[in-house]
């Protein structure tokens, strides 16, 4: 029991038994089902839209269009440019343009086929290298949605200097899916006059925020339920707030029930992905291998609407330099539309895009410098007390160090790198390699989300001593339930069966932010710690003013209470608590510390960091330019691992999906922007015949500020594993990869190159 | 057009009228009431809907209800034996192969279909009998480890 132990997962039996209930599970009388009618074009004009043939089929009970919106036509996120039903233009394939609701879900795919529309098609722009000032306008004068900088040092003056030695690339990443298992959902309901919601989703409160809008209703008559979810990794963050609205137009016209879940097929077409980028980097070290200065340049493909877009970008341009003291930088960071569908969160928020090109480009550096790829890192890794690139002093729970020895180690790095040389030298066909990298991720919203970070909980126990306890944060499969549970049971020193953790409802708990950005365990543990440490205290007071003596500590362990020469049984402690009225229920509001960035991109970017190293074998067929993946080593410093086990789940499953990013997964757009991968068989996934031997590794390196030490990485499993693939794949055959995923064809064809 | 089909479920027999084009998987959740099978894709790729049809793990939404007349299914809501959970079940909690559980019940299933016809896999084999199964969170490895011990124990 308690903070540090494998517990069993709190959600598990429901899940293993199908009991567990998802938005495709609910059934409610009188339901409808909700559709969506979406732009066949990738840019145009709405000529005309007439839905009145529609509306008179069999089973269809209403159709809406932006005509029908009662509020703002708009999807709330950041920049309000996020259009909910298309009036003039569209901006991408897939737009939705109006909801059908009908009995079932054919008839209403029935219906739309009988929508009539007239689009005036125009051009549209598809290459994100060309949008900035192209004549073909998505957004604002230049189609820039946002930039951001970080400029520390005097980057002019340092490469004056002759003796410095400079590698310089460019690195293109694509598109990722992310390929949750239960595709997008709400039900949407009318109960005590309050429009309730109940989807899968990872921000409720964004979800009541943008219908609040679109509906022109008070919050409070806008309930938001967070249904049991079926995997997110960013995918829920924003869009349930487009989903959520198509379900809910139709309930708040028709005041019936109305659910929506989308096909997998309407799911990847329509919903966001990660951002496919452009890094350039210029790196520049001295003779020893002393990185000096660094000139970074990103450039994100937003997609059609900025929705995310400024977020993402602020990771991405804070991250770009890697974990490395370098005193001198200048690294921007820009974001372009395109007419493709609006890209937004996903794992690693915009920075496995640029940890690709930087962990590259060392590997470039130390091939240059004849020096082992590990050697170059360790020599420039940060060390407690020195700076990242915005300036701010990493000292707190800074791990980087011990994760790479760790690593290192537990690898066998060198004594492997000497293996697969002899390995090497006897076979002809098969080479194998060793690839790193090392990185470092900034816990929590940053500078860039900070109105939005607070943490709160409310804690009640009942009279029988079981407890009830709400957080803001979501359950989407991470492990966040049952991390909350065991927080909770630990300040009362009991057995986590004592506690369940309650359904987010935005009528029972404070808006917290969403549940993104390494930020659950932090975020609800905050809560946590400070609502139980106020009853803690007011028990505390009852018992002196009771036992009429000072007790030094009220001690919980395993069931009982100790304070002074006393002991007693948590449950009669409780017992005794409610029957004199001591009030055994909190709620707690805080907020996490401060972070800034001026306009140079300096100041405290994030709270805290977590730090991680990855060592990945592979074995490359040459004749094919197949690659398998043997091994993987990923370290993580996570502070205080508050389950191991569940961290090790965030390891393993997030390094398979950075593997998948950096092998396989191949996201295709026709020249006219149509997505063009729709489906499992197109887009592949990692399956149980690709996963590799995994060796996960924690290091805790607890945050003095952090509820029981603990910090939050669970995107940092994914963010390095392309590039320690590719440095692996570079280590075996001697190809440069500068794009990802490295396909079979890739592979090939740079392997012909060589020749 | 409508049928009547039977059709023994978790060992319980039942008479359908249904429409020749239902899909195994509409009948199992919308008639039954088994909404522990999930729909993941609707085309074969996820295995989020695999049940099991006469030993044989299938995906429910490749199966129209008609080819499954006089068959008889297993889902995950069958698993418990004697109103516990399976040492499958069991396993499959205790070594951490369960996150959003979304893939869950199809895995589980995948796995009892490849015990019932082979108690004693090789990893290889494992691996193979859930390619079909998909599963974004875990990193799979956890569920082969709660497979292979499920053989063990036997």
């Amino acid at each position: 029991m308690g903070v540090g132990k494998s517990v069993i997962r709190v959600d598990s039996v429901e899940k293993v038994t199908g009991r567990s209930k998802y938005v495709e599970d609910i059934y409610m009388s009188g339901m409808l089902h909700a559709y969506v009618f979406r732009s066949p074009v990738s840019h145009g004009v709405i000529k005309r839209l007439d839905v009145e043939k529609a509306k008179e089929c069999e089973g269809i009970h209403g159709i809406f269009t932006w005509k029908d919106v009662p509020g703002k036509n708009i999807i709330h996120v950041i920049y309000d440019d996020q259009i909910f039903l298309a009036k003039d233009r569209v901006l991408y394939q897939g737009q939705p343009i109006a909801v059908i609701a009908a009995k079932t879900p054919e008839k209403a795919r029935e219906a739309a086929k009988l929508i009539e529309i007239e689009i005036e098609k125009q051009t549209p722009l598809v290459d994100f290298e060309q949008s900035k000032g192209s004549d073909i306008k998505i957004y604002g004068d230049d189609n820039v949605f946002c930039s951001f900088k970080v400029k520390r040092g005097d980057i002019k003056e340092a490469i004056k200097n002759e003796d410095l030695i400079k590698v310089e690339d460019t690195y293109y990443t694509q598109h990722q899916e992310h390929a949750y298992l239960e595709p997008q959902g709400a039900i949407v309901y009318w109960e005590n006059d309050t429009l309730t919601i109940r989807g899968s989703m990872q921000a409720p409160f964004y979800v009541q925020q943008a219908l609040t809008e679109v509906l022109n209703m008070k919050k409070s008559r806008i309930r938001v339920i967070q249904q049991t979810t079926g995997g997110a990794f960013g995918g829920k963050e924003d869009v349930p707030n487009i989903v959520c609205a198509q379900a809910a137009i139709c309930a708040y016209h028709l005041k019936v029930p109305v659910r929506m879940v989308y096909e997998r097929d309407e799911d990847m077409m329509t919903m966001s992905k990660r951002h496919p980028g452009r890094t350039k980097i210029s790196l520049y070290c001295d003779k020893n291998g002393f990185f000096k200065a660094i000139k970074g340049e990103y450039l994100e493909n937003a997609g059609a609407f900025s929705t995310l877009t400024p977020a993402v970008l602020y990771r991405g341009t804070v991250h770009l330099t890697g974990p490395y003291n370098i005193d001198n930088v200048d690294v921007i960071g820009e974001a372009v539309a395109t007419n493709t569908v609006p890209n937004g969160a996903y794992r690693g928020f915009g920075s496995p895009q640029v940890i690709f090109a930087m962990e590259s480009i060392i590997d470039t550096m130390a091939k240059k410098l004849n020096m082992d790829p590990v050697r170059l890192r360790e020599i420039n890794l940060l060390k407690p007390g020195e700076k990242t690139c915005t300036g701010q002093i990493v000292d707190d729970s800074m791990g980087m160090q011990e994760v790479f020895k760790k690593c290192v180690k537990e690898s066998d790095y060198f004594k492997r790198k000497e293996e697969i040389e002899k390995y090497n030298e006897e076979n002809e066909f098969y080479k194998r390699g060793l690839g790193v990298s090392t990185l470092y991720y900034g816990v929590g919203l940053g500078a860039a989300g900070k109105h939005m970070s607070r943490c709160a909980a409310v804690v009640k126990i009942d009279g029988d001593g079981s407890m009830t306890v709400s957080v803001g944060i979501t359950e989407m499969g991470q492990g966040l339930r049952t991390v909350a549970a065991q927080m909770t049971a630990e300040a009362f020193g009991v057995d986590e069966d004592l506690v369940v953790v309650s359904e987010i409802d935005t009528s029972r708990i404070m808006d917290t932010g969403p549940t993104v950005a390494s930020r659950g365990t932090i975020t609800a543990g905050w809560g946590i710690v400070q609502a139980t440490g106020r009853i803690k205290k007011r028990i505390h007071k009852f018992l002196e003013k009771k036992y009429k003596e000072r007790f030094e500590d009220v001690h919980y362990r395993d069931g009982k209470v100790y304070f002074g020469k006393n002991e007693m049984d948590f449950h009669e402690l409780i017992d005794l608590c409610t029957s004199e009225k001591v009030r055994l229920h909190e709620t707690a509001l805080d907020m996490p510390p401060e972070c800034t960035f001026d306009d140079n991109g300096q100041g405290e970017a994030y709270f805290v960091y977590a730090w991680a190293m990855n060592v990945v074998e592979t074995k490359v067929n040459l004749l094919t330019g197949e690659v398998d993946i043997i091994k993987a080593h990923c370290c993580h410093d996570v502070g205080k691992a508050v389950n191991p086990r569940e961290v090790k789940g965030q390891i393993m499953g997030g390094s398979l999906q950075g593997l998948g990013y950096g092998l396989m997964e191949n996201m295709q757009l026709s020249s006219s922007g149509s997505l063009l991968t729709r489906n499992f068989s197109t887009y592949t996934i990692p399956t149980s015949c690709d996963y590799p031997e995994f060796i996960p590794l924690i290091v805790e390196s607890e945050y003095s500020k952090g509820p029981y030490g603990a910090k939050g990485f669970a995107e940092q499993p994914l963010m390095g594993m392309a590039p320690a693939l590719t440095n692996s794949i570079r280590d075996a055959c001697d190809i440069h990869l500068k794009n990802i995923p490295a396909t079979p064809e890739r592979v090939y064809k740079l392997l012909m190159e060589e020749k | 057009m409508l049928m009547y089909l039977s059709i023994k479920v978790n060992g319980k027999d039942h008479k359908l009228k249904v429409s020749t084009t239902k899909r195994l998987l509409d009948l199992l959740r919308e008639d039954l009431k088994l909404t522990g099978t999930k729909e993941g894709c609707g085309v074969g790729e996820c295995g989020a809907c695999t049940v099991i049809m006469d030993g044989k793990a299938v995906n429910s939404c490749m199966v129209l209800a008609s080819q499954a007349n006089g068959c008889e299914i297993i889902t995950v809501e069958g698993l418990e034996e004697n109103g516990e959970l399976s040492r499958l079940q069991k396993n499959f909690l205790e070594s951490g192969a369960v996150q959003c559980g979304f893939c869950t019940p199809g895995m589980l299933m995948s796995a009892k279909a490849l015990l019932m016809k082979n108690p004693n896999p090789t990893v290889e084999e494992i691996k193979e009998a859930i390619a079909g199964n998909l599963c974004r969170c875990t990193g799979y490895k956890q569920i082969v480890e709660a497979i292979e011990k499920t053989a063990k124990e036997k």
